[in-house]
């Protein structure tokens, strides 16, 4: 009997060690921009073959090959990188389920707050074999979140202009927006119900904003302080532009983007 | 008939007032001050007046459309101008993705070249126009796809929002708009005989004096144009072209003396009406004009059509 139980345990050991072996992929492909940052940092470059338009941190990653873009995957393109894993934000984006298929394994990152970050970077180190530099990485994290969170007492009211034309802010349901309470502002908007809404000036005049906020992709700041500034007519609303690729990715840069937000609100306290 | 006149200047006059005061907090058009008043003068009144003129122009090249291809679905769009124009808009936000402007001199160009095109077939009869327009309609929202193919993802939601209709700002001077809305009405009452009489018919018209060759190509340029201003200056807004100048010839008759001002205004007060409350309904956020246009303007045509044949 005693035998019996031992050969058993044997048998199951082998059999975790299998499933922990087949779970360690070795050729990775990233499908969204956060994951490839993901992968980077917790020090997997070496198991990521391929990638999609978007993935351009660190410099590194624009060497990889290019399987597709926002529209959707090329698959034979992906399936030529012969990938046994890939990271997706959906599988709502053409081409993931031709990949799943086809045999590769696809690992769903959508997290919606730090919490989800955090869980995602742990789960990508695991199945790449790179647990310990991932929980290093996670610790250090929480740390700079604490630090974050004790110094969150600006209370600012904050406007951010996702896009001039046409004018869109975030709304209560953002990502960008729980950042902005994180960080101790008020975003003026937070009380709309959707993620992207479309506002016009009007509103934004009358919320009276201390702050508003430009994530400048190829904008010129200074034209929208002239256009702000002239609409609001007091000269102490400051307009300060901010990086979108480490506010609009949840990846691990993330945390640089909330305490860049903090340091803007202490610049307009202190200026 | 000079009470139908009279209810709608009415009608005009308060749906102005309306859209002025209407926002996400209601002003006072007759007693604003301060903050609120620059958002009265600076904000909401050049929104309203393009939006008016906006609205009737597309009206007004509606019932010409109408009358010139004798066929009631016919609109300001049916023709492949607005195709060419969304296309020629798309085409400059590829080439300058950060230029205010670029959208609509885009839609300019690509409006133009449209009229162009369609003008090689204004000697043909009112069919035949009409499947040439489809079908080159069909060539530009080819275009279109491909360049929505193509455009960086950040153009995207510019490109759709103007699409869909947008009256927060337009590229195009206001007195401009006004003033095309007051010329093309008056080139069209100066018309309105020969349209009536071209509705009974090429045959009957021509019997009556009528050169139907001249009237077709200037009808047929005139409409293009003034679809192009409306197009360049607020995007492609759908259903005003087609059902106002319905309406109005539900409830003034059928001569063109009568149809094309009340078509001029009622477009106008649809499409400031249908502003207002893209600015109001989920405010402080904001609706795309296009979806009220529809959703205010088919209930009370369907209405109308009801009693009308009963």
């Amino acid at each position: 009997m005693k035998i019996f139980v031992l050969v058993g345990c044997f048998f199951y050991t082998l059999l975790l060690v299998n499933i922990a072996q087949a779970e360690k992929f070795e050729r990775i492909l990233a499908l969204a921009p956060h994951a490839c940052e993901m992968l980077y940092a917790i020090g997997a470059s070496s198991q990521m073959v391929g990638a999609v338009d978007y993935c351009d941190y660190p410099e590194a990653a624009q060497k990889l090959p290019r399987v597709g873009n926002y529209q959707g995957i090329h698959v034979e393109a992906a399936l030529r990188l012969k990938p046994d894993a890939a990271v997706v934000m959906s599988r709502n984006v053409k081409g993931i389920l031709q990949l799943e298929k086809m045999g590769v394994t696809i690992i769903v990152s959508n997290p919606k707050n730090f919490e989800g970050i955090f869980q995602d970077m742990l789960r990508l180190g695991q199945i790449t074999g790179h647990e310990q530099e991932a929980k290093k990485l996670v610790s250090k994290q929480r740390i700079r979140l604490q630090h974050v969170r004790q110094h969150a007492d600006a209370h600012i009211r904050v406007f951010y202009e996702l896009w001039p034309d046409p004018l869109l802010t975030v709304g209560g349901l953002s990502f960008i927006n729980a950042l902005i309470d994180e960080a101790g502002g008020y975003n003026i908007f937070a009380d709309i119900p959707m993620d992207s809404p479309r506002i016009n000036v009007e509103s934004v005049l009358r919320s009276k904003p201390e702050l508003i906020i430009v994530p400048l992709e190829h904008r010129n700041i200074e034209e929208r302080r002239i256009f702000w500034q002239k609409w609001l007519g007091y000269t102490h609303v400051q307009v300060l532009a901010i990086n979108p690729d480490i506010l609009h990715r949840p990846g691990p840069r993330l945390m640089d983007g909330l305490e860049a937000l903090q340091k803007l609100f202490t610049k307009v306290h202190h200026p | 008939m000079i009470l139908k006149w009279t209810l709608t200047l009415t009608i005009l006059i308060s749906v102005f007032m309306l859209g002025l005061g209407m926002g996400d907090q209601w002003i006072n058009p007759l007693n604003a001050s301060g903050q609120d008043a620059m958002i009265l003068w600076e904000l909401r009144l050049p929104r309203l007046l393009t939006a008016f003129a906006v609205g009737g122009l597309l009206a007004l090249a509606g019932a010409w459309f109408q009358v010139l291809l004798g066929n009631p679905l016919a609109e300001p769009y049916v023709l492949g101008v607005a195709g060419s124009a969304s296309a020629g808009a798309v085409a400059g936000l590829m080439l300058m993705p950060d230029s205010t402007w670029v959208m609509s001199a885009g839609a300019f160009i690509g409006a133009w070249l449209g009229i162009i095109c369609i003008m090689f077939f204004s000697n043909l009869g009112a069919n035949r126009m009409l499947l040439a327009g489809v079908v080159l309609a069909a060539f530009w929202s080819a275009i279109l796809a491909l360049l929505l193919a193509l455009l960086p993802a950040q153009g995207l939601f510019r490109a759709f929002s103007w699409m869909m209709g947008d009256l927060s700002h337009s590229d195009l001077p206001i007195s401009l708009l006004l003033l095309a809305w007051v010329g093309s009405l008056l080139c069209g009452l100066l018309l309105s005989r020969s349209l009536d009489m071209l509705l009974l018919g090429e045959r009957h018209a021509e019997a009556l004096g009528v050169n139907i060759k001249r009237l077709r190509q200037w009808l047929l340029l005139l409409a293009s144009v003034v679809t192009a201003l409306a197009v360049t200056a607020a995007g492609t807004i759908g259903f005003v072209g087609l059902v106002v100048p319905h309406l109005m010839r539900l409830l003034f008759g059928s001569l063109h003396r009568f149809i094309l001002p009340a078509s001029a205004m009622g477009g106008g007060i649809l499409l400031m009406l249908a502003d207002a409350m893209a600015r109001t309904v989920i405010a402080p956020a904001e609706l795309p004009v296009g979806i009220l246009t529809a959703m205010m303007g088919v209930p009370v045509f369907l209405f109308l059509l009801l009693r009308r044949s009963q």
